[in-house]
């Protein structure tokens, strides 16, 4: 290998490491600077560094640190709480992640690592090789694994983004070219010449030949020359063998026990001449650890980042460390960043059914998240058309807690669904309770012409159609029997809460057609759904059909207004 | 008998003794329970969205169809939800084609022959009030009980199908048969008061003071309540929002497992009496 070539691995191996740091450095940071619940604001941020400086003392000089290697073992390298809710996710993420990390440390870090555990280690002997070719196999599988399901899984499908796909795209790239890469060096007849000038200084140049052609008919290196001869002459197969024993054994296996990149040279023949010819051994190469380097330093910013944090979050949570107010924050913020963006919490979702209906993104836990964190750092969202989004998918939520109960990095979802809502309403964006109680009213002759001027475009059911027939309220008489029996007219209520409009005099406007001004009725959005008004209604009337319809539509005319 | 059992989104994590004592009852009955990863039923979506409701409830429905079992829920706001979406269903070939076309994506299907069923109703008819009253083994005598009808099962009586509406008595059958004397009380069919519950409070706890003061005057020792929301506003609702505690909230099947002779861990959290 060209001394340009290896500067040029250095060079970069730290340039990306820097990016890296710096990247890491600067989240690191943010965990100190952001701040999503109002009332926890006024701490600053030495205090909270100060903070998790006691947090972490107390930590590793307590009984706690049991819980860290509990946690580490159980959830981090066994990742039990996958496995609880979906094997096939577990075995996927296993396959990915383990193949990965026994590749770092054994392949990619193998002066560090290996070197130093095995004394005979080389790449290309057994078992080593062999391994090396294993573990990629089971990223591979994981992998498409991952591609399947993103596929294939309705919600999966509409929660996979960009950084799900640079992901497994990073990954394709590398095992890709690592593959290719493999095979050209078994192929590649300018490899087998550099590595006998460097190896075999001492050597009778008589005996190249016939280890050329050992190297040829065993190790299924492409000589042009040789290309069809098929049977070798057997005194040069000897001596190339007494060769081979002495300077090339130690270090190198058969090839096929590399068997992916085996296969792959076996059916990249054909071209490998011409791949040779271009020093294909040398640019593949490149691709692969460029791309390793670029996924390296991207990962901040990048979904990897989650194999830092997710640890740290499932950690930070076991012992506790928000048990000081101070780190309440710190805690939360950490959790936006541990997660891995997996989506389970949205494929177990109670309510994610809606998105048939309701198109509103948000209301999958996954992307209200992600979403609520960009919103905590981006300024120009503030007054965006999406915070109102996101309020309303709160709303939409049952807070069931299934959420918070799967999530493998052991976020407290709820918790932030909670401080979000209020957060949130504190901009001003709030749910339809709410704008219905501080609406000012501006008297009646205004909002009779306010509602004649609306376009009166109602977004409604088809399948409801009370409302706009006529039929419906033809036999009503305006007994007041509805009003009379509705618990909420019986309340004793505060007279400036203009709550002065009943069931019946609803069904009045309603009888007029007046279904704008019907729709704008406080009793619309304060009605307990009790049934008491259309189980007493002497005519049969379904008030409380026609009061749902009502609040369909205002939710929907709601949505135009705030526009 | 066998059914998959609907706990709905707030019992898991806000009322977990009402799934412990509904299965410990049931168990202690012979009724088999299955336990199916259900969406929500609708309940809450339906005041901003009608098609999203009887999804909800359709899917739901499907889902159970799937496992060859019919629907029990202790919730009598879910049961009611079910049993508006089953009558809109059934009423509208149209809308069940459309709803069927997204749940087929699933490979689900909703077909018109799903049950849902309240916990009293199975109780009641499926079991047999002799039934269960040949198994009470620790009448609970000297407790006045004052039963809570809660709204969402009891009307529209044509839809829900509880019980006669404007005067029902299952509830009362199923207390008596434990030992415990129920107590008619003017309250007794009127709303708690929880679908205001974080959206006009004011009229909320009104309602609530209500139903707790006339359960009180009516001279009970406990209220009774068979449905998750109405439980959450007796039980939890009173114990933040008021000064004091008027009366306390049993659910049905606490009463029914204690008089069965269970002990008081395996029903769940319970007030003192």
């Amino acid at each position: 290998m060209d001394s340009i070539h290896l500067e040029t691995f250095r060079f970069s191996l730290y340039i990306s490491l820097c990016i890296f740091l710096s990247g890491m450095l600067i989240r690191i940071l943010r965990w100190y600077l952001i701040n999503i619940d109002p009332d926890t604001e006024n701490i600053s941020f030495f205090e909270k560094i100060s903070s998790s400086i006691k947090a972490f003392f107390k930590t590793i000089f307590s009984i706690k640190l049991f819980t860290v290697f509990k946690v580490f073992i159980l959830d981090i390298i066994l990742q039990r709480k996958i496995l609880k809710k979906d094997s096939t996710r577990w075995l996927m993420h296993m396959f990915i992640y383990g193949g990965f990390f026994l590749l770092l440390f054994m392949h990619a870090l193998d002066e560090l690592v290996s070197q130093n555990l095995f004394s005979n280690y080389s790449a290309t002997l057994n078992p080593f090789l062999f391994l090396r070719n294993l573990f990629a196999l089971m990223v591979v599988i994981g992998i498409s694994i991952a591609i399947y399901r993103r596929k294939n899984n309705k919600v999966l499908n509409k929660t996979t983004k960009y950084q799900d796909k640079y992901a497994l795209i990073i990954l394709g790239i590398i095992f890709i070219s690592g593959f290719l890469l493999e095979a050209q060096k078994i192929l590649s007849p300018k490899v087998f010449h550099q590595m006998v000038d460097t190896y075999t200084i001492d050597a009778d140049p008589d005996e190249i030949e016939p280890l050329r052609m050992y190297w040829a008919k065993e190790f299924e290196l492409y000589f042009p020359d040789l290309k069809d001869i098929t049977v070798f002459d057997h005194e040069m197969i000897v001596q190339g063998r007494e060769v081979h024993e002495n300077s090339c054994m130690e270090c190198h296996s058969k090839p096929e026990w590399a068997f992916i990149s085996y296969l792959t040279a076996l059916s990249i023949k054909s071209i490998s001449q011409k791949l040779d010819e271009y020093d294909a051994h040398i640019w593949l190469w490149y691709i692969h650890f460029l791309a390793c380097f670029i996924g390296l330093a991207y990962l901040p910013f990048s979904k990897f980042l989650h194999i830092f944090t997710t640890p740290l979050g499932l950690i930070v949570n076991a012992v506790g460390f928000d048990e000081d107010s101070k780190n309440k924050p710190v805690k939360m913020a950490i959790e936006f960043d541990s997660c891995a963006h997996c989506s389970a919490c949205s494929i177990h979702c109670s309510v994610a059914p809606a998105l048939a209906f309701i198109d509103n993104e948000f209301i999958l836990p996954s992307e209200k998240l992600k979403f609520i964190k960009k919103s905590l750092t981006s300024k120009d969202i503030h007054n965006s058309q999406k915070l109102q989004t996101c309020q309303e998918a709160s709303y939409i939520c049952t807070s069931c807690y299934r959420c918070t109960e799967i999530c493998p990095a052991g976020i407290n979802l709820q918790d932030i669904w909670d401080i979000s809502k209020k957060n949130i309403a504190s901009h001003g964006f709030n749910d339809i309770h709410s704008w219905v109680r501080d609406r000012k009213k501006t008297g009646w002759k205004s909002k009779v012409s306010e509602s004649f001027t609306d376009s009166g475009q109602y977004i409604k059911s088809k399948y409801l159609n009370y409302c706009k027939n006529k039929d419906t309220f033809l036999y009503c008489m305006q007994c007041q029997t509805c009003s009379s029996v509705c618990p909420v007219v019986a309340s004793n209520q505060n007279p400036s809460n203009h709550l002065n409009q009943t069931p019946q005099r609803v069904m009045n406007l309603l009888r007029q057609g007046l279904v704008e001004l019907a729709m704008d009725v406080r009793l619309v959005w304060d009605c307990t759904t009790c049934y008491m008004c259309q189980e007493n209604c002497p005519q049969g009337i379904p008030v409380t059909e026609i009061l749902y319809e009502l609040k369909n539509m205002s939710y929907e005319r709601q949505k135009i207004r705030n526009k | 008998m066998k059914y998959a059992f609907f706990s709905g989104c707030k019992i898991p994590f806000y009322l977990k003794e009402y799934e412990l004592s509904s299965k410990a009852v049931l168990n202690a009955l012979n009724v088999e329970l299955i336990d199916i990863e259900f969406n929500c039923c609708g309940y809450p979506i339906r005041s901003i969205n009608f098609e999203s409701f009887i999804l909800f409830a359709a899917r739901n429905m499907a889902l159970a169809k799937k496992h060859n079992v019919d629907i029990l829920t202790p919730c009598k706001c879910c049961y009611g939800s079910f049993m508006h979406a089953i009558y809109y269903l059934v009423n509208n070939p149209q809308l069940v084609s459309e709803i069927n076309t997204i749940l087929s994506r699933e490979e689900l299907w909703w077909t018109s022959d799903i049950q849902v069923k309240h916990l009293l109703t199975v109780l009641a008819h499926d079991i047999g009030i002799e039934k269960i009253k040949s198994k009470i083994t620790n009448p609970l005598n000297n407790l006045k009980i004052a039963p809570s009808y809660g709204c969402h099962a009891l009307r529209p009586g044509k839809i829900v199908k509880l019980d006669n509406p404007f005067s029902p008595t299952i509830f009362e059958d199923l207390v008596n048969l434990t030992g415990a004397a129920s107590l008619d009380w003017p309250q007794r069919l009127d709303c708690c008061g929880n679908p205001l519950w974080e959206k006009n409070n004011e009229i909320s706890i009104e309602l609530l003071e209500k139903k707790l003061n006339g359960a009180k005057n009516s001279g009970a020792d406990l209220i009774s309540s068979a449905c998750t929301y109405c439980q959450i506003q007796f039980d939890k609702v009173q114990n933040s929002e008021l000064k004091e505690t008027k009366i306390s909230s049993i659910l049905y099947p606490q009463l029914l497992g204690l008089s069965l002779g269970l002990t008081r861990e395996s029903l769940g959290k319970m007030p003192e009496f």
